[in-house]
């Protein structure tokens, strides 16, 4: 490592810290907002009674639920087709009562009824520049409260780490900047630089990185109070914790977590409804719920000149139902097995796209004794398969909450918990929330699975589209085949993100209404 | 909340519980359909294969060895794992029956062909198989050999590489696993397997 900073970058950096810290801010500021309130979102002509055109909807999750919304709102006759016994899609709060649809093993939830004993069991965060989301919460008149993803009194924790005991975020976070920050002060030499960095800038690098891990007046980590304290009363002197060793801290896998709040869409500010995700739900269908057919499943979809044809079981019963336009969110890899007369290789595109395979588990505690432990929102991190623990940043000091005891992202062990029963999960959750709660078990009531890969007309996640897949695909499916359009989160590239979901429907929404405004303007009014 | 509206919503609780329960009495074929496709016509995306046109004996034959953890229970074996969980929230054998028949009668258009293989040397690879599936690959109840012929050809293929390598006809009680396990290790090789597949596409 001969240069790792140019003199320019550097002179940047240091102009930064220094006085022009609000050019900087202001730059950075100007780069960051988008110009309108909610970018994409298409002004539709609104369409005459004379002139109506008739767009079915597949799908009731958030991408459907927009289009339903914004269509029905300029005079569009507008049915939506749902599957499922409810509307939301993966926007899935779960409360008392709640049936969670797994195929085969379906779940009742037992937690106890009351507005705060909830947990979200698909989206969760919102962050603050996903501005067509959050302006439909203004619109649709959604409270929103900060959502809490980092808690430096959180725990970490790994069997390799620290004898398997948890340790406070704070701790392995300051404990690794600390030593980061002695290497790279060590190693810092004016040579490495261009000719022209000044001793004095050197001096300067030395001092940032001092401050950026609290080190000695030695350049030495000797613990720092940001870790937290070994003793403190308030009224005595108070005491360093001493820090881990530097290796210990480089060998743990923990390292790996570190960085995971620093991400666009996972750093401050996050944003969540008050009540739960599905408050976003609620205030679609206030609006369009009168639209919305549920427990609707589309068997058959047949393009035809110059509409859509869709055969669907409701209730037991064949129905059909024609209209001009068709936007369809099912998800690809079902929408694969129904009949359909699709061109061959959009078929092919449809089967190829895989899909990830999340969970997560809610549990009903006790009491909140996560706070006991200064725990406030937020969550602890485990190497485990549980990978995460969120605790609720709502409800504070009542008697009893709901923890998301297990968060996981990894497809290996996705499909392992999809081959255990409820009980086995919930035992594999306790036996290794114990490891950073040990009285854990003891505090927990009751619980839910939810194993998105096994949730009824879901059966996955997002959809997973490598780079390949996108050259392949994404374009071929993004294009509407006749008047059948491709929408949802899967046909963005944001999938995994309700924002995703919400731009798809916009991109299908904005052609539509582009065609329409054509073919109007051939007809003499 | 009143107590009127507490009442409701337990009682909506309730009968989601009874309409859950119900998988055992009616079989939804909806619920097979999810995975196994319209008309049960199957669904390469999923892994879950054509059902129609196969014998009533041999998938109700299927159904009881994955609920007897006689298929299906391999960690390696993902596709059959969750087949499997399936077919054990089904209890009720004769609803069971009912849908199976009404999926053996169904005849969705057939498949187009996946698996690039040899079929002119894929016939040759077939003559010991005609043995048991018959020469048109047609089945025969006897010997317990389900028809292969308009069967998912992605499917047929991850099934003899099931049997190869011991994901599949394990289990000492699955005598027509063992049997077909046998046969499958007569396969030289996985080129063979795909072009044997590759001419069993052919057949009508
Ligand atoms: C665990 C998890 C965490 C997430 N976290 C976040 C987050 O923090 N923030 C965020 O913004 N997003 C998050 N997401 C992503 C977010 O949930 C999705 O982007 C969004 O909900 C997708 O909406 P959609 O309308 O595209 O699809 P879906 O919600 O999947 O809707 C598709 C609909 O089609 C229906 N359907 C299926 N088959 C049929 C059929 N045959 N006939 C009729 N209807 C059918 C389904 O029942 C479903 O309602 C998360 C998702 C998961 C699973
Ligand atoms: C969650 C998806 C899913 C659902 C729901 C489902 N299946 Fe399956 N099924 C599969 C998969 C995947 C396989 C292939 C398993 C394997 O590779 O061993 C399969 C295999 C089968 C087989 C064996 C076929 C053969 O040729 O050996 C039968 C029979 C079957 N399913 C019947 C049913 C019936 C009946 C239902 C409805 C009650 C049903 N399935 C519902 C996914 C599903
Ligand atoms: C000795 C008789 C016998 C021979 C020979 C035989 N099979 Fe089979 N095969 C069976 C039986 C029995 C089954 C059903 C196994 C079960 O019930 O699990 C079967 C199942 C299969 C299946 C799985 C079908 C499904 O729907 O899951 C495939 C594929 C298959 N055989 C292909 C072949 C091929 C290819 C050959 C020739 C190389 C062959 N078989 C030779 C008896 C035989």
């Amino acid at each position: 490592m001969t240069q790792p900073f140019s003199r320019r970058a550097f002179l940047q950096l240091a102009g930064a810290l220094g006085g022009s810290a609000a050019v900087y801010r202001t730059a950075y500021g100007l780069g960051l907002m988008p110009a309108g309130a909610s970018p994409g979102r298409p002004d539709l002509a609104p369409l005459s009674k004379a002139g109506r055109k008739s767009v079915l909807i597949l799908g009731a999750g958030i991408g459907g639920l927009t289009a339903a919304y914004e269509l029905s709102r300029k005079g569009y006759d507008v049915q939506v087709l749902e599957a499922s016994h409810r509307a939301g899609g993966r926007n899935l709060t779960i409360r008392s009562g709640d049936l969670v649809d797994e195929v085969g093993r379906p779940q009742v939830c037992r937690f106890d009824r009351d507005p705060d004993l909830y947990f979200n069991a698909g989206p969760a965060r919102i962050p603050g520049h996903h501005t067509a989301l959050l302006g439909y919460c203004r619109e649709l008149g959604i409270e929103l409260a900060p959502f809490i993803n980092e808690n430096r009194n959180a725990w970490v924790q790994d069997d390799s780490t620290n004898g398997g005991k948890p340790l406070r975020n704070r701790e392995y976070a300051t404990d690794t900047r600390g030593f980061v920050a002695e290497l790279v002060s060590k190693s810092i030499h004016p040579a490495q630089f261009d000719a022209d960095l000044s001793p004095e800038d050197v001096a300067r690098l030395r001092e940032f990185f001092r401050q950026f891990g609290e080190l000695d007046a030695d350049f030495r980590y000797k613990g720092s109070s940001r870790a937290g304290l070994a003793t403190h009363d308030y009224t005595s002197p108070s005491e360093l914790k001493v820090p881990a060793s530097f290796k210990d801290l480089l060998h743990s896998p923990i390292m790996s977590t570190l960085n995971f709040g620093d991400s666009y869409d996972q750093s401050a500010m996050l944003m969540e409804p008050v009540g739960g995700m599905d408050r976003i739900v609620a205030g679609f269908m206030a609006k369009v719920g009168r639209l919305v057919r549920t427990h609707a499943v589309v068997e058959k979809i047949t393009l035809k000149d110059r509409s859509v044809e869709v055969v669907y079981r409701h209730n037991g019963r064949t129905q059909v139902a024609t209209a001009d336009y068709c936007l369809n969110s099912i998800p690809s890899h079902l929408l694969a097995g129904l009949e359909h007369n699709f061109p061959a290789d959009y078929a092919t595109g449809l089967a190829a796209i895989p899909r990830g395979k999340l969970s997560k588990i809610g549990l009903q505690s006790r009491t909140r004794f996560w706070e006991r432990e200064g725990i406030y929102g937020g969550i602890s991190w485990t190497m485990q398969d549980i990978t995460q623990i969120w605790y609720p940043a709502h409800g504070i000091h009542r008697q009893k909450g709901v923890v998301l005891g297990l968060y996981n992202f990894n497809d290996a062990v996705g499909e392992k918990l999809g081959r255990l029963t409820h009980e086995q999960r919930m035992e594999l959750a306790l036996s290794q929330g114990e490891k950073v709660h040990p009285d854990y078990r003891s505090q927990i009531e009751s619980g839910v699975s939810v194993v998105w890969h096994r949730m009824n007309h879901m059966l996955g996640c997002s959809a997973r589209w490598s780079e390949g897949l996108r050259k392949q695909w994404y374009a071929r499916l993004q294009a509407p085949v006749g008047n059948h359009y491709l929408v949802g989160d899967q046909m963005s590239y944001h999938p995994g993100w309700q924002e995703g979901a919400i731009h798809s429907a916009f991109h299908a929404l904005a052609d539509i209404d582009q065609r329409v405004r054509a073919s109007q303007a051939q007809v003499p009014a | 909340m009143r107590l009127s509206s507490r009442l409701a919503v337990v009682a909506a609780a309730w009968l989601l519980v009874v309409a859950f329960s119900a998988i055992a009495a009616e079989v939804d074929p909806g619920l097979c359909t999810l995975c196994h496709g319209a008309d049960t016509r199957g669904n390469a995306a999923v892994r879950a294969p054509r059902l129609a046109g196969l014998q009533p004996w041999y998938l109700s034959a299927q159904i009881k060895a994955y609920q007897a953890n006689l298929r299906g229970t391999h960690p390696a074996d993902v596709p059959g794992n969750e087949m499997r969980f399936i077919a054990a929230a089904l209890t009720d054998q004769a609803a069971v029956d009912k849908v199976l028949s009404q999926f053996s009668r169904s005849s969705p258009s057939m498949p187009s062909p996946t698996i690039a293989g040899d079929a002119t040397r894929g016939e040759q690879l077939y003559g010991t198989c005609a043995a048991c599936h018959g020469g048109r690959g047609e089945g025969n109840e006897a010997v317990k050999a389900p028809a292969l012929a308009g069967g998912s050809d992605w499917y047929q293929l991850a099934q003899l590489r099931n049997f190869t390598q011991g994901l599949r006809g394990m289990e000492p009680a699955d005598l027509a696993g063992q049997q077909m396990r046998a046969a499958a290790s007569g396969l030289p090789d996985a080129q063979a397997a795909a072009d044997v597949v590759a001419y069993i596409s052919t057949l009508r």
